[in-house]
């Protein structure tokens, strides 16, 4: 292929290009995948509590005071202190409604959330529990079992 | 020492993890992550199933039926071995070859294997053509190529996916994504026509 095909074509290609993502998905499949999703476990109401009291908290542990609030469900106390809320988070919209969702990473992916991991540990797997908005958003982290 | 926080230093937003998370607000019954996932990774997969099956209606199903998959499967997406968008398209990719091999065609059987089976262009060097013309004619082209050439140029030209990710949704190496892009290239170059950018060139003025 000489030169000025290969240039030709990649002109071609690139205008197909705009027309082809152009094209979005189908509106009506939304409505219809929405319809498909299971009905939702009641969100854990008390978080937005607690993601407002943590920025709170950290005045009462400089005094030495470490606060506990109670779950709705009787689950065990958790410091108000134990979520962290993310910079990234600074800025966004107040959330509606709040999910902790709990997933297992590398503790070397910490460091995007500001979290100095030393190399030796990076590999190693941990659990955090994410507060997060309905916008998919995350809030604030906190190890899982800070609770 | 492992809360330890640095000083100060950029912090970026978490992006690489939100489909994860929607993925997992997803099981706990969202439908609000069900919507999101949708607008960001819908278009692509509805986009590549259309050029694959050139038929919308089937497009938007095979569409529907990744989505369930997200729905259904979601514990077996991997984020470490590839990004939810690579992974949500090999489903469809999946889908789409089901579909081929059960469509019945007029010539011989879909096969990957199938040897590059586009028409062969009119060789005449004579004929010219216009840049809207020539876009036409790539275009075209491109629907004529066999399924297993067409896929890798959707995914690598016209949806800008890495070679290594398109790798992974075609379930081949690096090394035959490029060879079928080269040779899907090739038969789409022979349609246009040497003496295009010249007669271009006069419509424009020069």
């Amino acid at each position: 292929m000489n030169m000025r095909r290969s240039d030709e074509l990649q002109e071609a290609l690139r205008a197909i290009r705009e027309r082809h993502r152009a094209i979005g998905a189908p509106l009506s499949l939304e409505a219809r995948l929405r319809d498909a999703v299971p009905p939702r476990r009641p969100a854990r109401r008390w978080i937005p509590l607690t993601i407002a009291a943590a920025a709170a908290s950290l005045g009462l542990l400089y005094l030495g005071i470490a606060p506990r609030i109670t779950h709705p469900d009787s689950r065990p106390a958790a410091p108000l202190a134990s979520f962290v809320m993310l910079p990234a988070s600074f800025g966004l919209p107040r959330p509606g409604a709040t999910s902790i969702v709990r997933i297992e990473i590398r503790k070397g992916d910490l460091r995007r959330y500001g979290v100095d991991v030393p190399p030796p540990v990076e590999d190693q797997l941990v659990r955090v529990d994410f507060a997060v908005g309905e916008d998919g958003l995350a809030r604030a982290i906190r190890l899982a079992g800070a609770e | 020492m492992f809360w330890r926080r640095r000083g100060e230093h950029r912090f970026e937003p978490a992006a690489p993890t939100d489909d994860e998370l929607l993925g997992a607000l997803l099981r706990e019954g969202s439908q609000d992550a069900m919507a999101q996932l949708y607008n960001r990774h819908g278009g692509l997969v509805y986009r590549f199933s259309l050029r694959l099956m050139q038929d919308e209606s089937a497009a938007e199903e095979i569409t529907q039926d990744v989505f369930l998959a997200l729905l259904g499967d979601a514990d077996r997406f991997d984020p470490a071995r590839a990004s939810l968008s690579t992974w949500l398209c090999g489903i469809a990719r999946r889908r789409v070859w089901k579909h081929l091999r059960a469509r019945e065609r007029d010539h011989a059987a879909v096969s990957e294997d199938d040897p590059d089976r586009i028409e062969s262009p009119e060789d005449d060097p004579f004929i010219t053509i216009s840049r809207a013309e020539a876009v036409d004619a790539v275009e075209q082209g491109l629907d004529a190529l066999t399924p297993a050439l067409r896929e890798v140029v959707v995914l690598c030209e016209l949806e800008e996916i890495r070679y290594q990710d398109a790798a992974e949704i075609l379930g081949i190496p690096v090394g035959t994504v490029r060879s079928r892009l080269h040779r899907a290239r090739r038969q789409l170059a022979l349609l246009l026509s040497p003496d295009w950018a010249d007669k271009s060139k006069k419509e424009d003025g020069q």
